[in-house]
């Protein structure tokens, strides 16, 4: 008679811990489809080519045969500065700084930018409203940031690449975020376009990542009917290489036509690629650490001067902090430049060593001639 | 694939887990609560997918989705309280009776709140602002509020619905039939009449003609028991006598169901066995059920339309009334309108 009642004792418990884990399972399931629909219900989805939002002011018109000097820079969205390492780059951080430290590495970054007095800035990773970046609107920060005797310094045109209402990875989540490129012009600028690029990934994947796009912005010039177009440009970090080749594709096409039409042609930016006019050598890459992608200039043909420095570099990996690493065995990129028209004399390009303290990147000013 | 099946796909595959929650829950154990709340999820993750499927109208069918949904819910109220004043004239005053009352004035107080909250801003003024804002905050406080339990409620009526559609065989061994109250002492109700006749019906469809089993002990203020009445209708109604077997001790729905379990363990070692009650009853009889390891299907018979609203109210708040089921509601409340208010007012404020 014991034997049986232990026996039955035995089966309700199996029953009930069987019970437990299939719950717990469930509840787990539940989780992952409610992340999916929200997800798919707010999916960013922009149009191909979107008209942006420009000032015109009270800028002047753009000179033909006066010094332009355009600035690119990533600015990590002001949280990737020497302090950071970020796990997809083999690190672990996700929530990489502070309040404080997020408005002081933006600070950094404007003060720079101010001291070399660009006509024109490209921008990346601007956070208009992540919680990465603590909510604070960096586009207005950037915006506000470069005032002339009370007058805005620059017409600015924001557009998005990013916006996801909750990015559910890793532990712990990198939340929502929406953040994208912004080019700050000082002449007067007739009008900004977003241009979409070819998206690599796959829902379920897609929901939570980059839908990259360019700016392009016309500037007209003084005594001519020929524009200065300016595009803005952001490639994709952490596609399989493909998402990028397909992008700088798109670019070239928009460039050659551009080119044909007889305006000027600036492309600046991160392009995660390193021209292929840039010796492989200049910054060997250590075994596991991320790598950039190799950019094919023939493929936009004759007539394009590929500016990219190697004697100092644009990146530095986030595979762990700056600050009190080993400098000369850190593992550093070259993936930020410009590739200008032929109908433009350029009379530099310099990477700016500013030693990685504000942003993961280091600024990129080109001098150059409208000819 | 083709942008329209990819949009298709990728809907369906969260709607897909989301029925598939369900239907291993309710597999595994029908008579949890939270059953009501995963039905409650997988018809709405049905609502965008149903949208999406008619592909270049897919904006269309979501703006005539949410204008039904919209006059649905304002008739609620409407409804609700004109069922209230029915109950009223056809069962008298009672609290039970007037539970549909009582759900039609709040569900109407909460929708006059959720208009007055968009209303409200617009006599913003300077003077007024802390006045209004605080006003706003209860305003949509109440309204989620009663959209909660409005919502929960919902999903259990939903659920209890769904738990009569599940489809079973038809070969029972057994049929266990609810008792509840005789008229005047002696005679079969319509309500019991309507549950007798839905027995009669299962006894009428199955191959093999199962053991019927009324069940109900007499009450004080009864001349015979439930169960014999119930005999004598089914004799009335064509069943022979040897196909019934009555259980007249119980006086409680769970001793209903503990004394008719022993009646059918002493004659069976693997019955199938079905349960007859009113069909807003199914839910916390199969509770009972599982409770007391009484393996059946229940089987829900008709009750008139103007009952139905009251009843089910009943049933709700007594399964509410339990501390376990209070306590999950109270934080499932807390849990949805708090952080609710929250997104809105943000949102609003700005």
């Amino acid at each position: 008679m014991k034997n049986i009642n232990n026996g039955k004792k035995y089966s309700v418990r199996k029953k009930k811990i069987f019970r437990f884990l299939l719950s717990a399972v469930l509840f787990i399931v539940l989780l992952f489809a409610s992340m999916l629909e929200y997800l798919t219900l707010t999916e960013f989805k922009p149009a191909p080519s979107d008209r942006l939002a420009v000032d015109h002011g009270n800028w002047e018109l753009l000179n033909k045969g006066e010094t332009l000097k355009v600035l690119t820079w990533n600015c990590g969205y002001g949280a990737l500065g020497d302090n950071a390492d970020f796990f997809m780059d083999g690190g672990r951080g996700v929530m990489t700084a502070d309040r404080e430290r997020v408005q002081s590495n933006l600070n950094g970054i404007m003060e720079a930018s101010a001291q070399m007095d660009p006509d024109v800035i490209l921008y990346q990773e601007v956070d208009a409203s992540a919680a990465r970046s603590h909510f604070i609107d960096e586009e207005i920060e950037m915006i506000n940031g470069f005032m002339d005797e009370e007058e805005l310094r620059y017409s600015s045109a924001y557009a998005d690449n990013l916006n996801v209402r909750f990015i559910p990875y890793p532990i712990p989540p990198i939340g929502s975020v929406r953040s994208g490129i912004m080019s700050l012009t000082g002449a007067f600028t007739d009008s900004a376009e977003r241009i979409q690029l070819p998206c690599p990934f796959k829902w379920p994947v897609r929901l939570a990542n980059f839908k990259r796009c360019l700016i392009l912005s016309r500037i007209p010039v003084k005594d001519s009917d020929k524009e200065l177009v300016v595009i803005n440009l952001h490639m994709d970090a952490y596609d399989n290489g493909e998402g990028k080749t397909e992008q700088t594709r798109v670019l070239s096409e928009i460039m050659k036509r551009e080119a044909e039409e007889g305006n000027y042609v600036i492309a600046g930016g991160d392009f995660n690629q390193t021209f292929d006019s840039v010796e492989e050598s200049a910054y060997p890459l250590q075994e596991g650490k991320w790598a950039p992608g190799r950019l094919e200039t023939g493929i936009f043909g004759e007539g394009w001067q590929f500016l990219m420095n190697s004697d100092v570099p644009s990146c530095r990996s986030l595979d762990q902090p700056y600050a009190g690493s080993d400098k000369e065995s850190f593992q550093y990129y070259a993936v930020d430049g410009f590739i200008v028209s032929d109908n433009i004399e350029v009379r530099s390009c310099k990477t700016k060593d500013l030693g990685f303290v504000c942003t993961d990147h280091n600024p990129v000013l080109l001098e150059c001639v409208l000819k | 694939m083709s942008g329209y099946l990819s949009r298709v796909f990728e809907f369906a595959v969260p709607c897909l887990l989301f029925w598939g929650v369900l239907a291993v829950s309710v597999s595994v154990d029908r008579s949890r609560f939270r059953n009501c709340i995963y039905l409650l999820l997988a018809a709405a993750s049905t609502a965008p997918l149903f949208c999406v499927l008619s592909g270049r109208h897919a904006l269309g069918t979501s703006r005539a989705l949410s204008i039904l949904i919209f006059v649905v819910l304002l008739s609620v109220p409407f409804v609700l309280i004109e069922n209230g004043v029915i109950m009223y004239r056809k069962e008298g005053r009672s609290l039970a009776n007037m539970l549909s009352l009582i759900m039609g004035i709040l569900v109407g107080v909460g929708e006059l709140c959720f208009f007055l909250f968009f209303i409200f801003p617009i006599f913003w003024s300077d003077q007024n602002s802390d006045f209004i804002t605080a006003g706003m905050k209860v305003l949509l406080f109440i309204s989620l509020s009663v959209m909660y339990v409005s919502v929960v409620f919902v999903s259990f009526m939903s659920y209890t619905v769904l738990l009569q559609l599940i489809p079973r065989k038809r070969d029972f061994d057994y049929v266990i039939i609810h008792g509840s109250g005789l008229l005047r002492g002696r005679e079969v109700s319509k309500l019991l009449a309507d549950r007798i006749d839905k027995a009669i019906e299962v006894y009428e469809k199955d191959p093999t003609p199962p053991i019927l089993i009324p069940s109900g002990g007499k009450g004080h203020d009864e001349e015979i028991s439930e169960a014999e009445a119930m005999e004598q209708y089914l004799i009335e109604h064509g069943i022979p006598q040897d196909h019934i077997i009555r259980e007249d001790r119980s006086t409680t729905t769970r001793e209903n169901l503990i004394f008719s379990k022993k009646i059918i363990d002493e004659r069976a070692a693997d019955p199938y066995v079905a349960l007859v009650t009113s069909n807003y009853h199914v839910y916390r009889a199969l509770s009972l059920c599982d409770d007391i390891d009484l393996e059946c299907t229940g089987i829900g018979a008709h009750v008139a339309r103007y009952y139905w609203p009251s009843a089910l109210l009943r049933e709700f708040a007594a399964i509410m009334s339990k501390k376990k089921n209070l306590l999950i509601f109270i934080a499932g409340w807390l849990c949805s309108v708090i952080p609710a208010m929250d997104v809105v007012m943000w949102r609003v404020i700005q």
